[in-house]
């Protein structure tokens, strides 16, 4: 059992007086989500992540498929108890102030009368939150909105954690004790699925990444293999190369261009990879060591978006 | 735990907005005032005074003065009560269901219809407290300047609220489909002012069109929406007769409203908490 299933969910919207005008927003989503990763949602703005996150969470009824959060249904009451959720752009009831914020969401997501002050003091501690937790919350920042949001999320201890935009606001310090955060409740078996325009902070802590465009998944993976897709090696040589050899090797891989007596490739095919060295070595070079030239995930993702009709 | 958790919550949200503050402190102002300044003429006890000034000197024959006085009050505090209720409680639905803040209310265990019921006897807990403090002051006022107890105008305070509690409800139903405080604020006061003209629509509405259909149309939407106006009608009747109300109405106290609008907010509840579980936000 994975601790997020997902099988087929649509959703469409209808709108309009006689209900005709209907918009796609998801179409036949499927995957799943492994027991203690990091899991990022990718997709530009209107690709239907947050419908997806919401259709996880019940906020939202799929219009077709099934999904399950800890085996259960997620329609059922049962599947939210050990689950947490940060909103993006989320509003909290502005009388409160932190501490009282998270003694409320604790009673709502059931937490015994006991426990709940030590908890939400423990939380508000653990997101740099203690200094200002009597203050009302209508005075408090951005990140640090974003910093009582997580705390709220964490509330219940859940082993399945939703975060929507989680760093959004929030400083660069800020933003590092978050990814850190994240890490660390990975390393403690939790479920972490993440939506997020941060690629680069994407990049670093996630296990595995789907790519959402036009309500499709597009593409899913681990961060190497969709930042590996483009085959261009650099291959360092030790003296300059003449341009007969310059040709041969165009014959043998798809690109081929020497800059600084480096040569870099770009292959068709893995095995082209061994070609080139061969043909370097029986013409008496040496090889000062070779790179793959690796895409970052934004140039990952711009290129598969891209491609996109 | 969750369910008290609403209900503790939407209780405290109530008892803090700034209308409901400002009607505590009316009502505080009010029970000093009428300590300060009520009394009566020590010659003729029939006689009472405001500051020195004398006032309710036609008494209806076979009618207690103070009895007078209460009812005259309790009629006067409900139609306040009701209107500060309205401001006080209209934003209730629309703004847990403002975006960022529906998907904090929705996705933690707690089922919509729980959401939805806990925070209307929330909202009426909230109100109902200004309405039995304001009322148990003036109780007193009146027991200690001239020794009356009189403990109906006490437990009116219980039907004023149950009144109010029927009308939240309804306030509750038109946030889940308006979604906006304004367009609630609107419709209470209009329901509410609509609730008169229904009660009396054989001697108003009715008239302005003789056609069966459209009375019948008016008595569903009398029996279908809670009697808010028969209610506290009735309550004033509860407390000393409704002579200085209405002195038209017929002046025995009928419970059959109170019965009517409970099942009509339970039905408006059912169909509220049906279209809540539909929705997507």
């Amino acid at each position: 059992m994975h601790p997020i299933e997902i099988e087929g969910v649509s959703k469409t919207y209808v709108s309009g007086f006689w209900r005709r005008a209907r918009l796609e927003a998801l179409v036949d989503i499927s995957f799943q989500v492994e027991a203690g990763t990091i899991f990022s949602l990718l997709g530009p703005n209107g690709a239907g992540k947050t419908t997806l996150v919401k259709i996880l969470l019940s906020v939202v009824r799929p219009s077709a498929g099934a999904a399950r959060i800890n085996g259960v249904p997620c329609s059922s009451v049962d599947a939210r108890a050990k689950s947490g959720y940060l909103p993006e752009n989320h509003r909290y009831p502005n009388f409160l102030n932190g501490l009282e914020t998270l003694i409320f969401f604790g009673r709502l997501n059931g937490l015994p009368a006991s426990m709940l002050r030590d908890r939400a003091n423990q939380l508000l501690g653990l997101v740099g939150l203690d200094e200002w937790k009597k203050m009302k919350i209508r005075k408090y920042s951005k990140g640090m909105l974003q910093r009582l949001g997580l705390a709220q999320a964490l509330l219940n201890e859940p082993n399945v954690l939703f975060l929507d935009e989680p760093t959004d606001g929030v400083d660069p310090v800020g933003r590092k004790e978050i990814r850190d955060l994240l890490v660390n409740l990975k390393s403690q078996g939790k479920t972490i699925f993440l939506n997020s325009h941060l690629l680069s902070e994407v990049e670093r802590i996630s296990d595995r990444v789907a790519i959402l465009n036009k309500g499709r998944i597009i593409r899913t993976g681990s961060i190497p293999d969709l930042t590996a897709g483009a085959l261009i090696y650099e291959i360092d040589l030790e003296g300059g190369i003449s341009a007969e050899l310059m040709d041969r090797i165009r014959r043998t891989v798809e690109t081929a261009m020497i800059s600084n007596k480096t040569l870099t490739v770009g292959l068709h095919a893995r095995s082209e990879l061994d070609s080139v060295v061969d043909l370097l070595r029986t013409n008496g070079f040496s090889i000062g060591g070779i790179r793959e030239q690796k895409l970052s995930l934004e140039e990952s993702f711009m290129q598969l978006i891209g491609k996109q009709p | 735990m969750k369910r008290w958790g609403i209900f503790r919550f939407t209780f405290g949200e109530a008892i803090r907005r700034g209308t409901l503050l400002t009607y505590f402190l009316l009502g505080n102002a009010i029970i000093l005032v009428l300590l300060l300044g009520i009394g009566h003429v020590p010659q003729n006890p029939d006689q009472l005074t405001f500051f020195g000034n004398p006032i309710l000197t036609k008494v209806p024959k076979d009618f207690d003065v103070v009895q007078m006085l209460l009812a005259f009050l309790e009629s006067q505090s409900s139609f306040w009560i009701m209107m500060f209720g309205v401001f006080g409680v209209a934003g209730f639905m629309p703004e847990i269901l403002e975006k960022g803040s529906a998907e904090l209310f929705l996705s933690k265990p707690i089922t919509r219809w729980e959401l939805l019921l806990f925070r209307a006897f929330g909202a009426t807990a909230g109100i109902a407290a200004n309405i039995v403090y304001f009322m148990a002051g003036v109780w007193a006022v009146v027991g200690l300047k001239f020794g009356v107890w009189h403990w109906k105008f006490l437990a009116s305070s219980l039907l004023i609220s149950y009144s109010f509690a029927c009308l939240v409800v309804l306030l509750f139903a038109a946030g889940l489909l308006m979604r906006n405080t304004g367009l609630v604020t609107m419709f209470g006061f209009i329901f509410y002012v609509f609730s008169w003209g229904l009660e009396s629509r054989t001697r108003g509405l009715n008239l302005l069109w003789d056609n069966a259909v459209y009375h019948r149309i008016l008595d569903a939407l009398y029996y279908l929406t809670p009697q808010l106006s028969a209610m506290l009608t009735n309550a004033t009747r509860f407390v000393g007769h409704s002579a200085i109300a209405n002195p038209m109405e017929p002046q025995t106290m009928n419970w059959m409203p109170y019965v009517y609008s409970l099942a009509s907010a339970t039905l408006i509840y059912l169909l509220s908490a049906w279209y809540f579980y539909r929705r997507d936000y």
